[in-house]
């Protein structure tokens, strides 16, 4: 069975900058086909396609491979601006 | 397309009964190598992006037929915006609206109007409907916490849109001049230019402009015809990929697809080469 495979993506976008992102994506791949999430103000990974926009030509965000451990302090700096520690 | 055969006289006849005691063909003479080269090319040649729209869209119905369309994932009700969003994008809509026609559509018509070779396309869909740009908002602000609905909106690229679309033979030239012009009319380059003619999902450049009174935003894309056909052949296969409710296991099959598509599209010379700076006032 295909282990799962998971890509973070920095989020930059008019508002943010490589050094502090706005956000944080992953494309988890598995045997069963793959997903995009976005880890979202609800604190929560949920779906979406923002990333498949960017790779169709759209401008509007920056995608950056990351590696996990900064996906997940970037995680952590959106729970504490959310007043929610991990 | 007319294939244009050598003259019998030209062929020079072949020693078969050597080659039959040896066992071996007989070498090619070098009109024959030529003629076999010739129509190779012809044939190859022939094998337009008309013929690989036509495969395409057949492997499309193909898909469709395996893959039935999905629930759309907007009546799912996850993804609407809150009343106040709601209220500021249907407000920033009008103000769009206006920018288009009074500044922004009239200085492309004047830029398309400047070379013979450079037409803009799809003039009918250059503003992005209200509910898509409601989409959009929505899908940026989930992903992106702590972003208001007003930043959302302002940082949308393609609330405004066009094509311009340039031949493969002057591809490199009528971007060029296309995006000096635009710069000339006193637009700004919001971003570097995404240029996707070595992507395998997608093939054109995509750039992000700024109207400077208002600070609005739109987006020109540079094709090529292929391209843009391209694009519009996997348009179906895209709203599938952006709708959540789609299988995973069909999502690499939607991926597939538009891959296969971009291996079709021819890659005008020098077009996955080209960048765009726009000169300063105070650069010599």
């Amino acid at each position: 069975m295909m282990p799962e495979e998971i890509t973070y993506y920095a989020l930059v976008d008019d508002y943010s900058s490589r050094e502090k992102p706005g956000g944080v994506v992953r494309r988890i791949r598995r045997e069963a086909g793959q997903q995009d999430e976005a880890f979202t103000g609800e604190l929560v990974w949920k779906p979406t396609w923002l990333l498949h926009s960017a790779e169709r030509g759209d401008t509007m965000n920056d995608f950056y491979p990351i590696t996990e451990d900064e996906a997940m302090r970037i995680v952590d700096r959106i729970r504490s601006e959310s007043g929610t520690s991990s | 397309m007319e294939i244009e055969r050598l003259d019998e006289a030209d062929a020079v006849a072949v020693d078969r009964e050597q080659a039959d005691d040896q066992g071996v063909a007989p070498p090619e003479t070098r009109d024959q190598q030529a003629y076999r080269a010739e129509y190779r090319a012809t044939v190859e040649a022939a094998y337009t992006w008309d013929a690989a729209a036509l495969e395409l869209r057949q492997a499309w119905e193909a898909h469709e037929t395996k893959w039935p369309s999905p629930e759309d994932a907007d009546r799912d009700g996850d993804r609407s915006l809150n009343p106040e969003a709601n209220a500021e994008v249907e407000r920033g809509c009008g103000q769009i609206r206006e920018i288009a026609e009074n500044v922004i559509t009239p200085a492309m018509r004047a830029i398309e109007s400047e070379d013979p070779d450079r037409h803009l396309i799809g003039l009918e869909h250059h503003l992005k409907g209200t509910e898509r740009l409601k989409e959009k908002v929505a899908a940026e602000l989930e992903a992106r916490p702590g972003l208001s609905a007003a930043q959302a909106l302002a940082s949308v690229p393609d609330a405004i849109r066009f094509t311009l679309c340039c031949s493969e033979e002057r591809y490199v030239a009528g971007v060029t001049v296309a995006l000096e012009r635009l710069t000339a009319c006193g637009f700004e380059l919001a971003k570097r230019p995404r240029n996707s003619w070595d992507s395998d999902q997608y093939k054109g450049i995509n750039t992000q402009w700024r109207e400077p009174e208002t600070g609005q935003r739109f987006e020109v894309q540079f094709h090529t015809w292929a391209s843009f056909e391209g694009k519009q052949l996997s348009h179906a296969a895209y709203e599938r990929i952006r709708n959540t409710r789609t299988p995973p296991a069909e999502l690499d099959e939607l991926e597939g697809f538009q891959r296969q598509v971009c291996t079709k599209i021819p890659i005008p010379p020098g077009s996955t080469e080209i960048t765009y700076a726009p000169r300063r006032e105070h650069d010599a």
